[in-house]
């Protein structure tokens, strides 16, 4: 809707207003609300308020915004879809062939959703379980699978700036890799007290298999110059709200790692528009905000990067340890990035009924963001006893996470906790009681599974 | 007939921030809540607010920043009481 548009219509919407005898402060009230509204440009309410009044596209969601919940008409209020307030997230969600009992939204918009921990047991998730964690919106042409227009733009700290398109780095020589992508909030709804940001509990990690082209592969063709130290990713989304594009990075040498892909297929079919169609990084084992999705532009810098999601507290862990609840000042915060070792229980499901004597396989998975999952071990007893765990076998490829099993089983009745606890191969295990930092980042405290035996 | 539908809904469309004149004035935490639902709306889902729990100060770094995003237009009062809202019902404490 281009704002020319736009003023005509509010200027139509306020004649009407007027004429129906609005009173000097309503009609102030409208002013302000309309200049209030501008910044929201076509994505917003104003192009909805037009699409309610017969002007055109739209989105019930927009318009779920422009009216505010409880207003809104009731033929748009079916509370039982979780999705019903943002048509756009909607068709992501069918697009990508979500599984909506696999999943738990968070957020219609921006569209959050993760996956439950019993729908976890996939060695590789497909895509209608992956989690999903959005900053901002989802592009238009990504839900409609139109790849038209779109390259990659690399430049920078670069002998020579290239731009890519999608047959070109289709033609390159690609690869498949079992890769996990994990939001770097994942656990924050285990820290007490709660921190700001998506209260994910185990779910925002998905292990799909990924086909694409190592970044070290693109940025050798622009040439990297000695002075580059620090990438910067860009892409192609709407932008919530009036903020920065949104933008983090990796050093150099995690860039130039050979499992960092340049990814156009997710589990062999084109990515879903809510993965990144039709191109992502994946930056596996790191926060999962830096494998930006919609990628269109990498920029090399010659110092570490400041784009939205690298500065004050976002994606930012405290440089030492912090009291539940402090917030350090913001000089004392460094970017966050590399996991650490983590594990999930994907079966018994949680609150299970088992009979005495009964024998129930533990199933999960655990990863080691650079490291490499060496044991995982279980407890019945609240970490007083613990028993290894079978490991299946090392991961198909560095990054994938790696299965485990045990079998127990309960002689007594009684309330238990099934706990898993991996460790890495430097001997780095998780925590019991989860490490404190403002924004929630960085959870990786023991998965706990109560279940009850009956007499 | 048709107008006199249409003015509030006009008003309750574009006078979204003025809660104090459609608001059941007997009822100060419905105000509260009406002002939090009509404001809170406009960029994202209400989730993202509801499905939080911070004490005062937090809050008050969120709106902060929901200032730095966009959200220009509330006055100091109508900040505050959607705080008190916040803290009220998605929060534990001062
Ligand atoms: C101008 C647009 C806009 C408005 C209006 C707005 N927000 Fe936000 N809000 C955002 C954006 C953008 C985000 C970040 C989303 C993300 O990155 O996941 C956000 C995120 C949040 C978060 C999530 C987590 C966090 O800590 O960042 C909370 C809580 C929140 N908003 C509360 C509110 C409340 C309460 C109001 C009403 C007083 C409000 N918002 C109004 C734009 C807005």
């Amino acid at each position: 809707m281009t704002s020319k548009k736009e003023g005509q219509f509010f200027d139509r919407l306020r004649g009407v207003t007027e004429d129906a005898g609005a009173t000097p402060e309503t009609l102030q009230i409208f002013d302000e609300a309309v200049s209030r509204r501008r910044f929201m440009g076509n994505m917003g309410v104003g192009g909805a308020a037009l699409t309610l009044f017969g002007f055109g596209a739209g989105t019930d969601a927009a318009m779920r915004g422009l009216f505010g919940r409880g207003l809104i008409p009731a033929a748009w209020a079916d509370e039982s879809d979780a999705l019903a307030e943002d048509a756009q997230s909607r068709a992501a969600w069918q697009q990508a062939g979500k599984d909506s009992d696999a999943l738990l939204v968070h957020n219609a918009r921006p569209l959050n959703a993760e996956t439950h921990a019993h729908a976890m047991a996939d060695e590789i998730t497909p895509n209608s379980k992956h989690f999903v964690r959005n900053n901002d919106l989802i592009p238009q042409k990504a839900i409609d699978q139109d790849p038209s227009g779109w390259s990659l733009t690399i430049d920078g700290e670069v002998h020579n700036e290239i731009e890519i398109t999608l047959d070109e780095l289709k033609s390159m020589d690609s690869k498949d890799l079992v890769l996990s992508i994990e939001c770097g909030g994942n656990g924050r709804a285990n820290f007490d007290p709660q921190p700001r940001g998506n209260p994910w509990d185990r779910g925002a990690i998905g292990n799909a298999k990924w086909t694409g082209v190592p970044l070290k592969d693109i940025l050798e063709r622009a040439g990297v110059k000695d002075s580059a130290v620090y990438t910067a990713h860009y892409g192609y989304e709407p932008i919530l709200g009036d903020r920065a594009p949104f933008s983090r990075g990796v050093p150099m040498e995690k860039a130039m790692e050979e499992h960092t892909i340049v990814a156009f297929a997710m589990n062999g079919e084109d990515i879903p528009a809510t993965h990144g169609f039709p191109v992502r990084l994946v930056v596996p084992g790191w926060y999962g905000s830096c494998s930006h999705k919609w990628l269109n532009k990498i920029t090399l810098r010659d110092q570490e990067h400041d784009g939205r999601g690298m500065t004050g507290y976002s994606y930012r862990m405290p440089k030492y340890p912090v009291a539940p609840g402090e917030r350090p000042p913001e000089e004392d915060m460094k970017v966050g990035g590399p996991w650490l070792i983590k594990s999930v229980i994907t079966g018994p499901k949680k609150d299970t009924g088992l009979e005495r004597g009964e024998t129930v396989k533990v199933t999960g998975h655990a990863w080691a963001g650079e490291d490499e999952v060496a044991e995982v071990w279980i407890s019945t007893d609240f970490g007083l006893n613990w028993e290894k765990a079978d490991l299946k076998g090392p991961p198909v490829n560095k990054y994938a996470w790696v299965h485990f099993e045990k079998e127990l089983s309960f002689p007594n009745r009684g309330y238990y906790e099934i706990w898993a606890r991996a460790v890495d191969d430097k001997g780095n295990t998780q925590p019991m009681v989860q490490p404190w930092n403002p924004r929630g980042y960085d959870g990786n405290v023991v998965h706990r599974i109560p279940v009850t035996v009956a007499a | 007939m048709k107008r006199v539908f249409f003015l509030p809904l006009v008003a309750m469309t574009l006078g979204v921030f003025a809660a104090p004149a459609f608001a059941d004035t007997d009822d100060e935490i419905q105000a509260k809540k009406q002002l939090f639902e009509q404001n809170c709306a406009a960029c994202h889902s209400l989730t993202v607010a509801t499905n939080q729990n911070l004490n005062r100060a937090d809050w008050n770094w969120v709106l902060d920043d929901m200032e730095d995003y966009g959200l220009t237009w509330l006055t100091d009062e109508q900040r505050e009481q959607i705080v008190d809202y916040l803290v009220a019902n998605h929060g534990y404490g001062e």
